[in-house]
């Protein structure tokens, strides 16, 4: 796996040689380091030959020539000191470092070397091949020349940070918790003192003792306000330490803007807006990579060439637009383009060419569907892969990263007439912007992410249709659910007041109102793990602990968005004319799958021909569900994190509980070996994605649990 | 040996706190066939559970459901001294009917237990004792109560003027995994 938590066979190469370039740098850097204290080690000469000859490789791969060209000098020298022809000595020192500053520089990490210090790379292997020392630069710093010598920056253990962020954080819930026994006290002290004054006898004792203990709570009122406002303080800086400009990565967009553009002949330019919003540097290193990539997409799929820019009247230039904003408490960052935006009928065509959906289903998609299917593993509107894109890789792997780090991502047609895409993360991991909401006496938080926007109705403003309800919120009708039911809590809503308080919430069909008891506020939320041994439960992103010491369950936005949405279709609220019938009960089917867009598709083929359907996001919380009980039918994808879709089945066919449920296996693999392994895991059926086109998928859940409950719901055309 | 073990009276969180810890430390005299344990009440019955996996007891918090999961497994969160534990119904587990017995909040507490290194919260209504069992006071449940759906008690003692379950550490340890996952 990589930092970004990504598998390796994930990247493209150009992403794995980034990630090559980052852990052979810091390898050198460590050698280097050490053959200062000894320029003979053979060890660390050792290493670092691997590591330069490693890296010239890599190099060599992705054409990088001039690279390639600057590690062969840089493996030629340290060979030569290996054989002990031409030892190490100190004035080499500035050439190796300056060798690891120019792969450094040109890769966009940070530098370690003052900027205008980074040699060229002529001199540098002029340096390294005649061992003469660099112009004009000063000799390398010890005992760490890979450091930056600014005494402004110290280099931090991030494990260490993250222990300091959690103690500050529960430290201020101590200090919280001590200011409000101090209020208990104030009270007591009052307490005794208006008992007293209605006392005659020992007056003048307890009028001590009162005496006293007002002098000691004036002391401790001080005293823990003071500790509070210092907590508070403090953790405030600590999670200011975490904090990075935007700006630290201008220099990497750009200039993957301006390659990709030079690669496909375009001519753009590429602004980038918002340079100083602070975000959390682990978000910021987390999303380097997926806006890298819609830049990329941006340059070859939505701009045109000079000559259709012409042709349609436009400058020859087009224009990037990447800008960073915080927004409340997140951080919302568009890349916008002023090319032709995303063409639906193309996108129509390749999922009818691509067989994912049967031609009724897909001639009912809106724009905002269709719009989905460019985060589908494996999809592109492209006839032809060139180095740049069209693969369909890539915008799944984007959308898959920004809802790792519990944000959203969204495709639209843009002001500037192109495409535009909105990332929006916390602008913290450790700390969630959430809205508080209480349902039957505890407390709840939607991420503000996630948020649409909340409303309160008057019972006059609920429209109640066959026992369900919904509202009208500015031009949108809103389906409610109760969030006691959405996640599965005992108990119906008991509003605060005469008012039904509701949180909105987007999802791919629209707005959703949620029913609450009440709001609670908004506060910024230290996000504690839940107990590793309660594995992932659906729709819980974690729990904070709140300043009172009262517990809150930090719901996770995209699951609830997703339950809600199934809530909502399975309970359609507008549909009155729904008859009443006697039907047998319907079959529950699991499906597992890692993609959003699969899952839904499966879900809304299935719902739609009767069946019941329960989504889980991978193999984990797949197995979590399953084991259960109370499902028909499992149907799962191969490849999906944390457990994989062959183990999923194997566990399933093993374990007594569920040993004689069916399960499909549907996945992209179509190799014969792919479906020998599935089905010699247990499945009982082994089908393509393709399958969704004709009816060998329904036929296939059909024969494994038979036909659904009512055949006339099954209204092929209506997803 | 602090002859408070072997009381009857109700103890509060502190003092069961300070004799759990006086309990676990080992024995200067050679030890009796006799096994510690911290005696507790859930509604009118009483059960042994081995002092060694009591990690803490603490006053009663009221612990937080957890969407989908707190109405089928009886498995809760609850926030112990400034940290959130897993809090697992121990009726649920031990097939304690709810009682009508109205128990004051104040005389409820929150064990906290450890087994295999990890924490798990339980309620109990009342702390008892902590209390040195002789072995052959220990008489093994009716073949009825052991083939009923609780696996975790394993035998019976008597205890002041009631009949108290033995809490098998084992089973215990297993059923608490199993609720949890």
């Amino acid at each position: 796996m990589t930092r970004t938590g990504r598998s390796t066979h994930e990247l493209s190469l150009d992403e794995l040689f980034a990630v090559e370039v980052e852990s052979q740098l810091e390898s050198m850097s460590l050698a280097i380091c050490a053959l200062e204290g000894d320029p003979a080690s053979a060890a660390e000469l050792e290493k670092l030959m691997r590591a330069s000859h490693s890296l010239k490789g890599a190099a060599r791969l992705v054409e990088r020539s001039e690279m390639v060209r600057l590690m062969h000098a840089f493996e030629s020298r340290i060979v030569l000191a290996q054989s002990g022809e031409r030892p190490l000595h100190t004035e080499d020192f500035a050439a190796l470092v300056g060798s690891c500053d120019w792969v450094t520089k040109g890769h966009n990490l940070p530098v370690h070397a003052a900027e205008g210090l980074v040699p060229s790379s002529a001199a540098l292997i002029r340096a390294l091949e005649s061992g003469e020392p660099l112009p004009g630069l000063p000799p390398p710093l010890t005992p760490s020349p890979l450091v930056r010598n600014d005494p402004a920056y110290l280099r931090v253990n991030a494990e260490s940070m993250n222990r300091l962020l959690g103690f500050s954080g529960e430290a201020f819930v101590d200090a919280a918790a001590t200011v409000r026994l101090t209020q208990r006290l104030g009270r007591l002290r009052r307490n005794v003192a208006a008992a007293n004054s209605k006392t005659s006898g020992k007056a003048g004792e307890i009028g001590l003792l009162i005496e006293e203990l007002y002098d000691l709570h004036s002391q401790l009122e001080d005293h823990s306000h003071r500790m509070l406002q210092r907590m508070e303080a403090l953790h405030q800086e600590v999670l200011n330490s975490r904090m990075r400009p935007i700006g630290e990565i201008r220099a990497s967009l750009l200039r993957v803007a301006h390659d990709a553009a030079r690669s496909v002949g375009k001519h753009i330019v590429c602004e980038i807006r918002g340079d100083d919003t602070a975000v959390d540097r682990e978000i910021l290193r987390e999303l380097e990579m997926p806006l890298q990539h819609l830049v990329r997409n941006a340059v070859d799929h939505g701009l045109e060439s000079p000559d259709e820019r012409g042709a349609s009247g436009k400058a020859s230039t087009g224009t990037i637009l990447v800008e960073a904003r915080r927004l409340s408490r997140t951080l919302q960052i568009t890349v916008e383009d002023d090319g032709r935006g995303l063409d639906f009928d193309r996108i129509r065509e390749r999922i009818r060419q691509q067989a994912l959906l049967a031609p009724e289903v897909l001639s009912t998609l809106s724009q905002d569907e269709l719009a989905e299917f460019i985060f589908l593993p494996g999809f592109t509107s492209r006839d032809e892969a060139n180095h740049l894109s069209g693969r369909g890789v890539g915008l799944d792997i984007v959308q898959n990263t920004v809802r790792g780090l519990h944000g959203n991502l969204r495709v639209a047609g843009g002001s500037m007439g192109g495409t535009l895409f909105t990332i929006e993360v916390p602008l913290s991991f450790a700390v969630t912007a959430a809205l508080l909401v209480r349902v039957s006496g505890h407390l709840y938080a939607f991420p503000l992410t996630h948020i649409a926007g909340v409303g309160s109705f008057s019972p006059s403003e609920v429209i109640e249709c066959e026992g369900r309800r919904s509202a009208t919120w500015g031009e949108h009708q809103i389906g409610l659910v109760p969030l006691q039911r959405a996640i599965g809590l005992a108990g119906v809503p008991e509003p605060d007041g005469d008012s039904i308080r509701v949180v909105m919430l987007q999802g791919s069909s629209g707005y959703h109102g949620i029913v609450v008891d009440g709001f609670a506020g908004h506060e910024e939320l230290v996000l504690q793990q839940l107990d590793p041994r309660l594995g992932r439960i659906q729709d819980v992103g974690g729990a904070a602990l709140l300043s009172d010491g009262q517990i809150a369950v930090v719901l996770n936005g995209d699951d609830i968005v997703q339950t809600i949405e199934r809530l909502s279709q399975g309970e359609d609220v507008t549909a009155c004319e729904v008859t009443r019938k006697t039907q047998r009960p319907a079959k529950r089917i699991l499906v597992v799958d890692d993609s959003l867009t699969v899952r839904e598709l499966e879900r809304k083929i299935l719902s739609r021909s009767g069946y019941t359907v329960q989504l889980a996001v991978d193999g984990a919380e797949g197995w979590n569900l399953f084991s259960s009980g109370g499902f028909d039918l499992l149907i799962t994808d191969v490849d999906m994190p944390r457990m994989n879709g062959i183990e999923l089945t194997r566990l399933a066919k093993q374990h007594p509980r569920t040993a004689a449920k069916p399960v499909i296996i549907v996945s992209y693999k179509d190799r014969e070996e792919d479906r020998i392994r599935g089905l010699d895991a247990g499945a009982d059926y082994y089908l393509t994605k393709g399958s969704f086109h004709d009816d060998s998928f329904l036929t296939a859940v059909s024969d494994l649990v038979g036909p659904a409950p009512s055949d006339g719901k099954g209204r092929p055309g209506a997803l | 040996m602090n002859r408070d073990l072997f009381s009857t009276r109700v103890l509060s969180p502190e003092d069961l706190e300070e004799n759990t810890a006086a309990a676990a430390l080992p024995l200067t005299e050679p030890a009796a066939a006799a096994q510690t344990l911290l005696i507790f009440q859930l509604g009118s019955e009483h059960f042994g559970l081995d002092v060694g996996c009591v990690e803490r007891i603490v006053p009663f918090q009221a612990p937080h459901p957890l969407p989908h999961r707190s109405r089928s497994s009886g498995t809760e969160i609850v926030c112990v001294e400034g940290q959130i534990r897993l809090f697992v119904d121990l009726r649920a587990l031990l097939h304690v009917k709810s009682s009508d017995e109205n128990v004051s909040q104040h005389e409820r507490s929150l064990l906290v237990l450890r087994f295999d290194g990890e924490l798990t919260a339980v309620a109990v209504d009342r702390v008892r004792a902590v209390a040195a069992v002789p072995q052959i006071h220990f008489c093994p449940l009716p073949a009825l109560n052991a083939r009923s759906q609780n696996r975790c008690t394993d035998s019976l003692f008597r205890y002041s003027d009631a009949l108290a379950a033995h809490i098998d550490n084992e089973q215990f340890a297993a059923a608490l995994r199993e609720c949890a996952s």
